[in-house]
């Protein structure tokens, strides 16, 4: 017994530890959006800022078109989830449940399509799009959303697959279609998956940046993490803001993380009442 | 007769469901796709059509001594895979407790997450600097070793990437396995309880086998994002890299953007992207052996 | 029905008339820049858009680290804006690809060149001009920390340093306390990139990077630079005065950290300083055994080869380059002006104006440009990156410049022959 309680310690003094690692980064960015001009580039850097400055967020949002930003983020972010959420489940229950003629062949197909690195595609992706009359809008970064995003749908597709045979066999025998097995079995069933699956389209949606920057010319249609690239020039960049923008544009997800985190949990313990 | 009606309306209902993404495919991905691949077979500079050169860009690469060692580095790189994914299982097992502090502690791993890259780099150069930074001076107070040139070393500049990727994805793949391990049934625990089961026992043959679905999906989608590696290494090298510290997708990105070689950039993706596909159908081929899906008995 | 006539009617006045004013062309004028190089830009473009009627100049911008995969993107696309701001390490890449249009007739009967600071490089190609410059930026200048002089009461730098004085203060300027091995202040700083520093030093050495054709590397084969090269060694590691560069791991800009009493670098650096806790102050790069040499660069602006408003693109360029547009850049010090009559705008501070003096150095040819060739880029990473091993202390100086020249030359070779095709 005392030797798990030893044992048990240790652990939770590594954990604690290791946790203090990943906080590191988060109180720079924050500490450093408050600090003075001359003490951002000290060396040795120093974490706590010597001198509080507030101003620096104040003087951001004089330079930068943060509310703008602002509102370009929570819009692209909000659709992606939605189109992302939407075609994604749809897709991976097709994928997982439905057995149609040529689903390896389309699987790896998908999986293909993950492989190709984003600059590869770029150059004739934006032809395409420029052809469509989308550059300088923002319809390029969410309605492709609406046809699914590979990496969603290869996790929702391994979710539905270890949902149990026996609910889809149960479902069939009733005579049930496919749409209603759908809708009223497997979403149910796979709340927590699709709740994590909206929280990292989100959250990848927020912080996606190079996109941004590629299709629109005009820097009020920037999202917040993409504009403050504009923060960086060519010789040196002005940190406290940059940091400054970076702690704002990081409260809302951590809100949503919170917040989600939570219903995550009570998802599951409703969903094991639902089996 | 039955069946093969049935079938054929499964046929048609499977497309269904699956149009979203053919029509994404076809609308979106096809064109770009399709005019890519020809790149790789052309030479281009964005103002005359391309040119079609057969071969030409691939024999270019094989004596490409740049391309072979951003080939080497990479692949080096990618054993950030099986590490992380043991350390993020690790670690999930270890928090997946009811006790609040644990919900809490999740929510701190998954900062580095949300963190801009920028941020998460910037202060791992620092901890990693060979004089001043954290890591060396623990190493010699604490275990009295002389810390090695992190990031100036050849031999030590991979695995220092290796270590800033693996701590940034730790939270990211940590919420993932939390959501496979607590869809384990608690009867499942409570049955290998009474049948006397120790927790090995539990661990191994119970545990790992129900959330194989969820390491299966880490491990294929963090090899595919390994082997695309690129902002870590622009921040730590500061734009800078090396013949020790240049990825594949970094190459890529010089000879598309920085040398006017669109062609070559094209090939190199679609050598790498062959590499990808490679391993991956390895992995899928193992999928049928290890990866188990359902009710365990 | 008599209703509906006559609200068509309206309809079809109302297309029409807006139609009729609009005589006005509009062409898209593309930079990169933080938020507040972009805000001055908008004013150059306002007091265009304001002084007549004909052509209104939208400006979009980017991001510095989007703002070529943008433009190559649209230039492939084929919607390139109609006047783009371009680098010299792209020019001539863009040049010889035919995305600039020729503006060698107007450039030679409207603008007297002889009123700029101006580099060819930049500019043409071939022997036809492709763009105008609109800004200077000279590097290789020295900043020092006049807090730290003051405190190790060594003399201010002036024009009368060479090398021998410039490491006598970095000697007098490099302290370690607490006798640690380490450092707290440090003497010098000279980059290890072409134009922060290494450029100047090998050329004040006496030494070249390039042959005069600019089709080879001598970067090892000229003793001279070779002696530069051992310079820049030395000092980090005979002399200790300037710290290794894996020292350097983390630190964007040595001056700013206080810790440097001396470094040189880009004028662009300034806008950055000026908010700097301590006093500083600029001068020439010291005189090497062959004089004193700096490198001055600049950016240009050029038009889409396909334009549909040629004209319009240049008559916007001329007012950039002239004196209006040069006077807001300046005053607002955004850049340098090119036009000699302006230049002294941007040096309206008493600790950067002593920097006035260096642009004398122009006429004498000692601010020299950087020695654009095709594929600029490719070349220099290599060059920087396989001299990197020596700065680090891993290599011996001349193994790493016998290594880079043959590699770089590979390069070079490469590149000269696919134009000559």
């Amino acid at each position: 017994m005392k030797r798990s309680t030893l044992v048990d310690y240790i652990i939770m003094v590594i954990l604690i530890a290791l946790g203090i690692l990943m906080l590191l980064p988060f109180l720079w960015m924050f500490f450093t959006s408050l600090k003075d001009w001359g003490e951002i580039f000290k060396f040795p850097p120093t974490l706590f800022p010597s001198k509080v400055r507030w101003e620096n967020y104040s003087e951001l949002f004089q330079m930068a078109p943060v509310w703008a930003w602002f509102k370009n983020s929570m819009f692209l972010s909000v659709m992606s989830t939605i189109g992302v959420l939407v075609s994604s489940s749809i897709i991976a229950f097709a994928f997982a449940v439905i057995n149609f003629k040529g689903k390896g062949f389309w699987f790896s197909v998908l999986l293909l399509t993950m492989m190709v690195p984003f600059h590869t595609t770029m150059i004739p992706q934006y032809i395409l799009f420029r052809y469509l009359g989308w550059i300088n809008t923002l319809k390029p970064l969410w309605v492709p959303t609406f046809t699914g995003a590979p990496y969603m749908i290869f996790l929702l597709r391994q979710y539905y697959r270890s949902i149990p045979q026996s609910y889809l066999d149960a479902a069939k025998i009733d005579g049930a279609s496919f749409w209603h097995i759908f809708k009223n079995v497997y979403v149910p069933l796979s709340l927590p998956v699709t709740v994590t699956v909206g929280l990292l389209t989100f959250i990848n949606q927020w912080n996606y940046f190079l996109g941004p920057l590629i299709y629109l010319n005009d820097v009020n249609k920037m999202t917040l993490t993409a504009g403050l690239s504009f923060l960086q020039g060519q010789s040196f960049g002005y940190w406290n803001y940059i940091m400054a923008g970076a702690t704002i544009a990081v409260v809302p997800i951590l809100i949503l993380f919170l917040f989600t985190q939570k219903f995550i949990i009570e998802g599951i313990m409703l969903q094991a009442g639902i089996k | 007769m039955k069946n093969t009606k049935a079938s054929k309306i499964e046929n048609i209902v499977g497309y269904i469901f699956l149009s979203p993404w053919l029509f994404g495919l076809i609308f979106f991905g096809l064109g770009p796709l399709l005019f890519s691949i020809f790149l790789a077979f052309a030479e281009w500079d964005l103002i005359v059509p391309p040119k079609f050169i057969g071969l030409g860009n691939f024999i270019n690469l094989l004596q490409d001594d740049m391309f072979w060692k951003s080939f080497r580095n990479t692949l080096i790189f990618s054993f950030s895979v099986p590490i992380g994914t043991f350390l993020s299982l690790l670690l999930a097992y270890l928090m997946n407790r009811p006790k609040g502090i644990f919900s809490f502690l999740r929510s701190i791993y998954f900062l580095p997450s949300i963190t801009p890259a920028v941020a998460n780099t910037v202060v791992w150069v620092w901890l990693l600097h060979p004089t001043v930074g954290v890591v060396n001076f623990l190493l010699k107070k604490l275990f009295l070793i002389n810390g090695p040139n992190w990031l100036g070393d050849p031999n030590w500049i991979i695995p220092s990437l290796i270590i800033i990727s693996v701590w940034g994805g730790l939270g990211y793949d940590i919420v993932l396995f939390t959501a496979g391990l607590q869809a384990i049934d608690p009867q499942i625990y409570e049955a290998a309880e009474i049948d006397g089961a120790n927790k090995w026992d539990v661990f191994f043959k119970i545990t790992l086998p129900l959330i194989s679905p969820t390491t299966f999906f880490v491990i294929v989608t963090s090899f595919i994002w390994s082997f695309q590696v690129f902002d870590i290494s622009y921040i730590a090298t500061n734009g800078r890299p090396d013949e020790h510290s240049l990825t594949i997708v970094y190459y890529l990105f010089q000879n598309a953007f920085q040398y006017f070689k669109i062609g070559k950039a094209s090939a190199i993706s679609w050598v790498l992207t062959a590499v990808i596909l490679l391993v991956t159908y390895i992995e899928f081929k193992l999928e049928k052996k290890y990866v188990f899906y359902g009710e365990g008995e | 029905m008599k209703l509906r006539f006559l609200s068509t009617l309206l309809i079809i006045l109302l297309l029409i008339v807006p139609l009729g004013a609009q005589s006005k062309v509009e062409i898209l004028y593309m930079r990169w820049g933080d938020l507040k190089e972009i805000e001055v830009e908008k004013k150059i473009v306002e007091a265009f858009n304001q002084s007549q009627n004909k052509i209104f100049v939208r400006l979009e911008s980017a991001a510095w680290g989007a703002y070529w995969q943008q433009l190559q993107n649209r230039i492939a696309a084929g919607n390139a804006p109609d006047v783009m701001l371009i680098s010299g390490a792209y020019f001539i890449d863009l040049a010889s690809k035919g995305v600039f249009l020729d503006i060698t007739d107007w450039m030679d009967k409207e603008i007297n060149i002889k009123n700029y600071y101006y580099t060819p490089d930049v500019c043409e190609w071939n022997g036809k001009k492709y763009a105008m410059v609109r800004d200077i930026h000279l590097g290789g200048v020295m900043y020092y920390n006049k807090d730290l002089f003051d405190k190790y009461k060594v003399r201010y730098p002036d024009w009368t340093w060479d090398w021998n004085k410039w490491l006598d203060a970095a000697k007098k300027l490099t302290i370690d306390e607490n006798k640690d091995g380490i450092p707290e202040i440090w003497g010098l700083y000279i980059p290890t990139w072409g134009e922060g520093g290494l450029y100047p030093i090998i050329w004040s050495a006496g030494g070249e990077i390039l042959t005069k054709d600019k089709k080879t590397c001598v970067i090892y084969s000229n003793p001279k630079s070779l002696e530069g090269l051992k310079f820049m060694y030395d000092i980090r590691y005979k002399y200790k005065v300037c710290p290794s560069e894996s020292f350097m791991q983390g630190l964007a800009d040595p001056f700013m950290t206080g810790n440097f009493a001396m470094t040189t670098g880009l004028t662009s650096f300034i806008v950055g300083y000026k908010k700097l806790p301590f006093r500083w102050g600029i001068a020439p790069i010291p005189s090497g055994p062959a004089g004193r040499y700096m490198t001055a660069n600049q950016l240009s602006l050029a038009i889409y080869s396909k334009t549909k408003y040629p004209r319009e693109a240049w008559e916007f360029i001329k007012f950039a380059v002239g004196p209006k547009g040069q006077e807001i850049m300046g005053k607002e010090h955004q850049a340098i002006p090119a036009l000699k009559t302006k230049t002294r705008v941007y040096f309206d501070e008493e600790n950067i104006k002593p920097a006035l003096k260096i642009f004398e150095l122009y006429e004498k040819g000692q601010l020299r440009s950087l020695m654009f060739t095709p594929s600029w880029l490719e070349w220099n990473n290599m060059l920087e990156t396989t001299l990197g091993y020596a700065w680090q202390g891993k290599v011996d100086i001349e193994k790493a410049a016998k290594t880079a020249e043959e590699r770089v030359n590979k390069i070079l070779k490469e590149a000269w022959d696919k134009l000559n095709k």
